[in-house]
């Protein structure tokens, strides 16, 4: 009988599914779409991003997987937001949602806005409705982004040069042969690369840590306003995440760029970021300047962060890990998503999600500890 | 705050228990299942299966038999039947070759005037047994050898290799045509003739299984797991079952529903040519033979299209069939 | 790069060696008295050509000296005489090569036209109606018996409309000549090529739509996209780039499966090319042909993967000999 239950469950799903596949094909495909439809205001002009109640959902067979789920907060211009969180927490859904390169139609932004601050036209666009043809202008020249895996970013069988020039020649089309070559190299000089002949490399002539300063290279090549930087580091052993690390903050300070940095590696956040989004579960559970993360957290998932990381002068026998695992993304419950792990719930958390709550004018926490501050910590 | 801890334990114990775990072997069969194709593939065989081995006692007709008419009455004469010898003799008794489909012949019979229906069953049992008997011994080459090869290297790999080389530069129908041609000059017997074709077919196909016997135990080898088993020191043998031998199996499986389909393509395809299965056996291939005749494809087409469906059929289910193996075994390298 | 080239031309002359001492042991299993019995009934053959046929075979000799005294004369390209032809095997092979290499050389430019636009057609639109139906009629042509095909498209087409020809290769009634003769083989080449393409392109067509998948896939498109490319610049640039190497490796594994199609489709239609001579020599005992259109297939696979290897080097810079 069960059996019988969960096979008309998973026909419902898939009902459901292929209307929302239809809906995509018919809307998100579309190449152009009219400036009213994606014109929107920026909240705050010093802004370079907004999100505002973005979801980004993944229908698949077995139910529809929420992975990033009513996430808001703003990247200011010129400065670097780290995004912190465990594997699966939604963070690099988050940053794909604003390049619009999520595996469609299975994943795609069921709600909310990206709003951009276009400086180039001064227009302030909502990158969620905007059409194929405006996001290509916008990807890559306006919006950069690096990966996580350099071994396998660049395409094994074009040489760098090819690569770096498609993309400048691609954004700047007044530009001759020439100059762009001059460019490439240039660019090529800031990540540190002053090799003869790099740009008729390739990729598998490189190391790891030279094909990575050759992705940055290619965010870099277009002076975009933002990069986005997913897990930049993970993938390449101790020493060159040190080089690349230092390449990205002397970089922050030449270019007049935002940086979205995305990681689960505190120490990284900590050296490189002005703000911090803890995320857990596709939601936003703390966000704050780095200096109120680090050190006044205030969500028990974030002192339990906080707490999981190696220090230094402190003696320990063994460090401290968050007990548990993280929920199922498919049906999440309507309580807290950390309830089940945490170590310090209330009688309050059995009730619904807990509202974001500010403790400062940038310290925002959600959780039900805090929510009798609010009254002391400032405005709404 | 103690018994709040103590609760949301016993909420994810709770929650851990309630979910349902599935063996490997439950999973495969679920997504197997879940592919209606494969599901329609599986119909298919188990109705050929059935046609082809329980149909034949359930017609009245034997395989060979040849049936007459009374061109008088318009009666049908069986073979056995007494008057067959006078009417025969006064020439009112012919055979009822390209008899029209009836009551009696749901499908007609054919020139020689044989039930079309009933050859159907007995060509079926031909086609769907050699397919069986080709893929068992392709297998069994193959596996051995591809598995020497893989596990052992060196020599023995360079060697066994290049013997598959050997057998992959010959195209199937060709070498087919040069063994046929020394069977009909050593004068096998042609009710012999569906042995040799089976064991040879079995030969030839082997090294395609090899391949890829190989290939999956040389990245077999890669893997931890493997030097895992290897650094426990545990004997070979116990290594060989306990670790290869469940992880080479889905490749085995996947490769003899892949194959079926093949098999019993070449086979028909052979039998068509006339270099296969001949008379007396029926085999689907002989019997779409027929349409040689101009006048049978012009006009009898009751006599060549059924077999040609029966093929088409069997080959396009052990596709569907093998295709959603695939899926189920390797849910990430859809098709 | 020379010394991979000579290293693998080495192994195929050794591969090669193989395919013989295999096939001559096949051809050493007739009887003793096979060469009396096969030349009894035919007038033609001379006591002469009997003895150079047993000794061909070695039924004088032994069978390991016969292998050597038929190598060392087939490496000069002297495969023996044709019982049928009454000519020398290499003769014949060149003679009737044109129709062959015809059929197939179209039939294979033509299902790479077709598999490779609808595999990465149906790769691009994953889990569509198009790609469903794709893959349908794929598998379709796939499990279609080429000889049950060909006679529902000879009855459809040729019996049922009329409107092309049966079978053969020119019209025997009609004397064309210059263009006119041209579209006339043209006419018989249609139902013949359409059989091969349709049951011989289903196989390359997932190929190429399983790898362009992969391809798909993979993060450098992504990367692509990224940089702000426009779809038909990732997919035609990057991604196709990339599928052209396992497609390369593909061209030079066809070449089998091509002669086995061409010696089905060439008896189907009565086309005199090599593969309808070969039947026929089935049923006459012509072992010498059989024997010599076999090498002469096993040299020319062994040529297709030298140089789909060398292709292959060619498009993937990461390959270096």
């Amino acid at each position: 009988m069960a059996d019988k239950a969960q096979k008309k469950e998973l026909r419902a799903i898939k009902k459901f599914n292929a209307a929302r596949y239809r809906e995509y094909n018919k809307t998100m495909k579309r190449k152009k779409v009219p400036e009213s439809k994606y014109l929107t205001r920026m909240k705050n002009p010093d802004n370079i991003i907004e999100f505002d109640d973005l979801r980004t959902y993944f229908y698949t067979n077995v139910g529809t997987v929420k992975a990033v789920d009513g996430v808001t907060f703003d990247i200011p211009k010129g400065k670097t937001i780290g995004v912190v969180g465990e594997s699966g927490c939604g963070k690099s859904v988050t940053s794909l949602s604003v390049m619009r390169l999520l595996q469609g139609p299975q994943g795609q932004i069921a709600g909310g806005q990206i709003r951009f601050n276009q400086q180039s036209t001064g227009r302030a666009l909502d990158l969620t409705k905007a059409g194929i043809k405006e996001m290509e202008k916008i990807r890559g020249n306006e919006i950069s982004m690096i990966f996580q895996e350099p071994m396998t970013t660049l395409n094994p069988v074009f040489t760098i040069g090819d690569q770096l020039c498609e993309c400048i020649s691609l954004h700047n089309p007044e530009m001759g042969k020439k100059a762009v070559e001059e460019r490439a190299l240039e660019t090529l000089k800031m990540v540190g690369i002053v090799r003869e002949g790099i740009l008729k490399n390739y990729p598998h002539e490189l190391s790891g840590g030279m094909r990575q300063r050759v992705v940055i290279a290619m965010a870099l090549s277009c002076d975009p306003q933002l990069i986005i930087a997913d897990e930049p580091t993970t993938a390449l052993d101790v020493t060159i995440q040190a080089q690349i690390l230092d390449l990205l903050r002397d970089l922050k300070d030449k270019i007049n760029a935002s940086i979205m940095l995305i990681t689960h590696d505190l120490g990284v956040v900590a050296e490189m970021a002005d703000y911090v989004v803890v995320m857990y579960a596709g939601r936003i559970v703390e966000q704050g300047t780095a200096d109120e993360i680090f050190h006044h957290p205030a969500h028990p998932y974030t002192i339990g962060l906080m707490k999981s990381r190696p220090m230094l002068n402190t003696r320990v026998d063994r460090l401290y890990s968050i007990p548990g695992n993280v929920p199922n993304p498919i049906n999440l419950p309507e309580h807290c998503y950390f309830k089940n792990r945490c170590e310090s719930c209330v009688e309050a958390c059995n009730g619904k999600y807990p509202e974001l709550v500010s403790l400062t004018k940038t310290h925002k926490v959600s959780c039900y500890l805090h929510q009798n501050k609010q009254e002391t910590g400032g405005e709404a | 705050m103690e018994d709040m801890q103590i609760r949301n334990q016993q909420e994810q114990d709770e929650f851990e228990q309630k979910q349902v775990i599935l063996t490997p072997g439950q999973l495969v069969l679920k997504r197997f299942f879940r592919n209606k194709l494969a599901c329609v593939g599986l119909g298919i065989i188990i109705f050929m299966v059935l046609f082809c081995v329980v149909g034949p006692f359930i017609s009245p007709y034997g395989e060979a038999e040849l049936f007459y008419i009374n061109q008088e009455t318009g009666e049908e004469v069986r073979m056995d039947s007494e008057e067959l010898e006078e009417g025969s003799a006064s020439g009112t008794i012919i055979l009822n070759g390209r008899g029209p489909m009836s009551k009696s012949h749901w499908l007609g019979t054919d020139a020689e005037g044989r039930d079309v229906l009933t050859r159907l069953m007995y060509g079926g049992r031909v086609s769907l047994s050699v397919g069986i008997v080709v893929v068992v011994i392709e297998l069994f080459l193959g596996v051995l050898l591809g598995g020497l090869a893989g596990y052992y290297g060196g020599k023995i790999d360079m060697i066994i290799m290049r013997l598959v080389e050997i057998f992959n530069c010959i195209p199937f129908i060709p070498l087919m045509l040069i063994i046929s041609a020394v069977m009909f000059a050593s004068g096998v017997k042609p009710e012999h003739r569906i042995f040799y074709i089976m064991g040879v077919m079995g030969v030839l196909y082997w090294a395609g299984v090899a391949r890829m016997v190989r290939g999956q135990i040389l990245s077999l080898r890669e893997l931890e797991y493997m030097q895992a088993a290897e650094a426990t020191g545990i004997r070979t043998s116990r290594k060989i079952i306990k670790h290869l031998v469940p992880n080479v199996m889905p490749i085995i499986i996947l490769i003899a529903t892949m194959d079926m389909g093949g098999v019993i393509l070449s086979e028909s395809t052979l039998s068509f040519l006339g270099v296969g299965i001949a008379f007396p056996y029926a085999s689907w291939g002989n019997m779409v033979n027929a349409v040689n005749q101009s006048i049978i494809m012009n006009n009898y087409i009751n006599i060549w299209l059924p077999p040609g469906i029966c093929i088409l059929l069997t080959v396009l289910a052990w596709n569907f069939i093998g295709d959603g193996m695939r899926d189920a075994f390797d849910p990430k390298m859809k098709r | 790069m020379k010394q991979y080239i000579i290293k693998r031309l080495l192994i195929s002359i050794l591969v090669l060696f193989g395919v013989s001492i295999l096939l001559y042991s096949i051809a050493q299993m007739v009887p003793g008295d096979y060469v009396t019995n096969i030349t009894s009934g035919n007038p033609n053959i001379t006591a002469e050509m009997v003895e150079q046929m047993r000794e061909a075979y070695g039924l004088d000799t032994g069978p390991v000296e016969g292998y050597f005294n038929w190598l060392s004369k087939a490496i000069r390209g002297d495969f023996g005489t044709s019982f049928v032809y009454q000519r020398p095997v290499t003769e014949i092979i060149l003679d009737y090569m044109p129709p062959t290499l015809a059929l197939a050389g179209i039939a294979m430019v033509l299902e790479l036209l077709i598999a490779i636009p609808l595999g990465i057609l149906a790769a691009r639109k994953q889990y569509s109606v198009t790609d469903y139906t794709i893959v349908a009629i794929a598998i379709m042509g796939i499990s279609l018996p080429t000889f049950f095909f060909a006679a529902v498209l000879k009855r459809i087409f040729a019996v049922g409309l009329g409107i092309l020809p049966i079978s053969g290769m020119v019209d025997a009634r009609m004397d064309y000549e210059g263009f006119a003769l041209f579209l006339d083989l043209a006419r018989h080449f249609v139902l013949p090529i359409a059989v091969f393409v349709i049951t011989g392109v289903g196989s390359y067509l997932r190929y190429v739509r399983t790898n362009m998948l992969e391809v798909l896939n993979a993060d450098y498109v992504r990367t692509a996209r990224a940089k702000g490319l426009p779809e038909r610049k990732v997919i035609g640039k990057h991604a196709f780039r990339n599928t052209l190497i396992p497609i390369v490796t593909l061209v030079g594994g066809m070449i089998p499966g091509l002669f086995s199609g061409a010696v089905i489709t060439e008896g189907l239609f009565a086309i005199e090319g090599l593969g309808n001579i070969a039947l026929n020599a089935v049923y006459a005992g012509d072992i010498p042909y059989l024997m010599g259109f076999n090498m002469f297939i096993a040299a020319l696979t062994l040529l297709g993967t030298l140089v789909s290897d060398i292709l292959y080097a060619v498009v993937d810079p990461r390959v270096r000999y």
